[in-house]
């Protein structure tokens, strides 16, 4: 049927295409591997353009919903990025006065 | 005497139709991710209140004897049914049959023009279009003989337009959709797509390819992100088709069954004098700094109750139906976190907004922290003074009341589209409040240059200056001169509005009906 090819069969290996076995995987990529599943790992976006005007966490800082983790400056105002989830903050991406762009990924928490 | 074996048949003719386009294509919908068109109204309607009409309609084909040997099912399934109790009219296109492209006959069931359409206007009660169609087909011409103008025969949309004026019209877009479907689509007081099954858009990928050269994917051209966030096409996502069903329901749960009516009140559990404390800071004291303005209405409005319309879309003002006390209530708020300045995306979502709910009978509150109309080259490339003062215009033109609450901000033309003037112009503020025609910052080198140059120390002057009408910006002397007609504790917001929603219904009750209005809109 015209239009089908390419729905339905997500996941499945494409004829012809190749696939390693997973013989090669090392104990240390099993380790990360289970992490992942364990350990949810969340992006912060900011919303809006700007440029970032505070850093209010630092890695290790426990947040919960409603708490800011970064100000960015955007139209003259002050404006929070706020996570919405309770986590533990592993990595800030961004720092005073780097341009943001909306949708920027800028730091990364774990739950 | 017996009809047993007619009888026999019409249930016979039923199970045909109930298999669709056959096991085969059905399975296919189901692997793409999609319920069929009556999984999806057995979901949207109240369980087991389906009533079918046409499921008879199709293709049929008999032997010499005449019997049936083949039958293929009109692919568009409609009827009636209920959601929380009220009668609603519902149809769609069965996409495993033909992918919904319309079946011939001389009457059409759904879509512009369709019989579905015309049973909500006689019966004066909602429509609930779930679109899954590709629209017309090259097909039509050989079969016809000849090729048609565009609005030929059922295809006019006239009876489309009719309803916008009197009964609620919801559209789910559920699949790829193009052409008429789309445009069937567009004309509803609410709009979903499910997010990455559905698409929209004039013409598909293989035309703008042939147009342009572009090769883009239908999801590039009409997902989600660009019908939805970008452009506001259509007005919100939902996840998937659960969530889809989930919403609709929820968008009608605010409207009445048709413009004879005042929308439904709900039960209130939330006590009416819930006075949150949060309220008293939520405000930020530098009115540099942005706060949560949907934390705030969350606060204010019953619990649970808030449902955005167009939440991805022209972020900087927030437009949500909610319930006071139990009774609809229709929320602009400015949106802080994205500047609150109206761009010409906000200014159109507000406008259509305000309109939505002023033919619905929904009275209006305005939460208003607005520095002004978007500024700069690329706003008034967007023509912000026209879609600005086309919001103030269509505010103008409502009969519902409108009500004013001033949290922060209210600057400008767009400060004045938040105000009542048709009306009783009532408008509240909190302790934060500050208002004029622009703020103090930026007005007073522009108002008093020669002052400031000629004196001494210029940017001393300008301080002192600033300083002084600083002091005369204080609400509490617009109160005392009752040009704000109240200034209030901001943690009784919840229990002030409430008193006045309940007062203003039988206002509400004077204006049923079709709401006509006449003037040329900027």
């Amino acid at each position: 049927m015209l239009g089908m090819s390419g729905l339905g069969c997500a996941g499945a290996v494409r004829p012809g295409a190749r696939w390693s076995p997973p013989f090669s995987a090392t104990h240390d990529t099993a380790v990360i591997f289970e992490e992942h599943l364990t350990m949810a790992r969340i992006e912060i976006k900011s919303e809006i353009t700007g440029t970032v005007w505070q850093v209010k966490s630092r890695p290790g800082d426990k947040l919960e919903a409603g708490d800011t983790l970064i100000v960015i400056e955007s139209m003259k105002m002050e404006i929070p990025v706020i996570t919405e989830d309770t986590g533990t903050v592993k990595e800030i991406l961004v720092k005073e006065k780097d341009p943001v762009a909306e949708g920027q990924v800028v730091a990364i928490l774990e739950d | 005497m017996s009809w047993s074996a007619e009888i026999e048949e019409v249930h016979r003719r039923r199970k045909l139709a109930e298999a669709c386009g056959g096991a085969e294509a059905v399975s296919k919908h189901h692997a793409a991710g999609k319920l069929t068109v009556r999984e999806r109204i057995g979901r949207v309607l109240d369980p087991g209140s389906f009533r079918e009409v046409g499921q008879l309609a199709g293709r049929a084909s008999y032997d010499k004897s005449g019997s049936l040997v083949d039958f293929e099912p009109a692919p568009y399934v409609m009827g009636i049914g209920r959601i929380d109790g009220r009668p609603v009219a519902i149809g769609g296109e069965d996409y495993t049959i033909r992918a919904g492209t319309s079946f011939g006959a001389d009457r059409r069931k759904g879509g512009q023009g369709g019989f579905i359409e015309d049973l909500a206007y006689e019966y004066r009660i909602p429509l609930v279009n779930l679109i899954d169609g590709t629209g017309g087909t090259v097909t039509s011409a050989r079969r016809r003989g000849y090729t048609v103008v565009p609005g030929y025969g059922q295809d006019g949309f006239e009876r489309s337009v009719d309803l916008m004026g009197i009964v609620p019209v919801v559209s789910a877009v559920m699949g790829t959709t193009a052409g008429g479907p789309s445009a069937r689509a567009i004309l509803a007081h609410w709009s979903i797509m499910v997010q990455d099954t559905g698409q929209i858009f004039a013409a598909g990928p293989p035309v703008v390819e042939r147009a342009f050269g572009e090769k883009l994917t239908k999801e590039e051209l009409g997902g989600a992100k660009v019908a939805v966030d970008t452009a506001g096409t259509l007005d919100n996502v939902a996840l998937d088709e659960e969530d889809c069903f989930r919403q609709i329901r929820r968008f009608l749960s605010y409207l009445p069954t048709n413009v004879w009516e005042l929308p439904p009140q709900a039960q209130c559990a939330d006590p009416v004098d819930r006075c949150e404390d949060a309220l008293a800071d939520i405000i930020p004291r530098s009115s540099r700094q942005a706060y949560d303005m949907k934390k705030l209405l969350g606060l204010i409005a019953d619990r649970e109750t808030l449902f955005e319309i167009q939440p991805t879309f022209g972020r900087s003002v927030i437009t949500a139906l909610a319930r006071l006390n139990g009774k609809v209530v229709g929320v602009v708020a400015n949106n802080p976190m994205f500047g609150g300045i109206v761009d010409h995306k906000a200014a159109r979502k507000q406008g259509h907004f305000v309109e939505l709910c002023d033919m619905f009978h929904i009275p209006l509150i305005f939460f208003a922290d607005v520095p002004g109309l978007m500024v700069g080259a690329e706003s008034e490339a967007n023509a912000i003074l026209r879609e600005g003062v086309r919001a103030r215009y269509i505010g103008l033109q409502v009969s519902v009341p409108v009500f004013t609450v001033i949290v922060r901000k209210c600057y400008g033309v767009a400060g004045g589209s938040a105000i009542d003037r048709r009306g009783l112009n009532f408008k509240i503020a909190w302790p934060s409040a500050e208002w004029g025609s622009l703020p103090v910052e930026g007005g007073v080198k522009a108002a008093y240059r020669r002052e400031i140059e000629a004196a001494p120390d210029p940017a001393k002057r300008e301080k002192q200056i600033e300083q002084e009408l600083r002091h005369l910006a204080s609400p509490f002397r617009t109160a005392e001169a009752f040009a704000v007609e109240d200034l209030i504790d901001p943690r009784e917001t919840r229990p002030y509005l409430c008193q006045f929603i309940e007062a203003l219904q039988p206002r509400l009750r004077t204006q049923l009906g079709p709401k006509y209005k006449a003037g040329v809109r900027p």
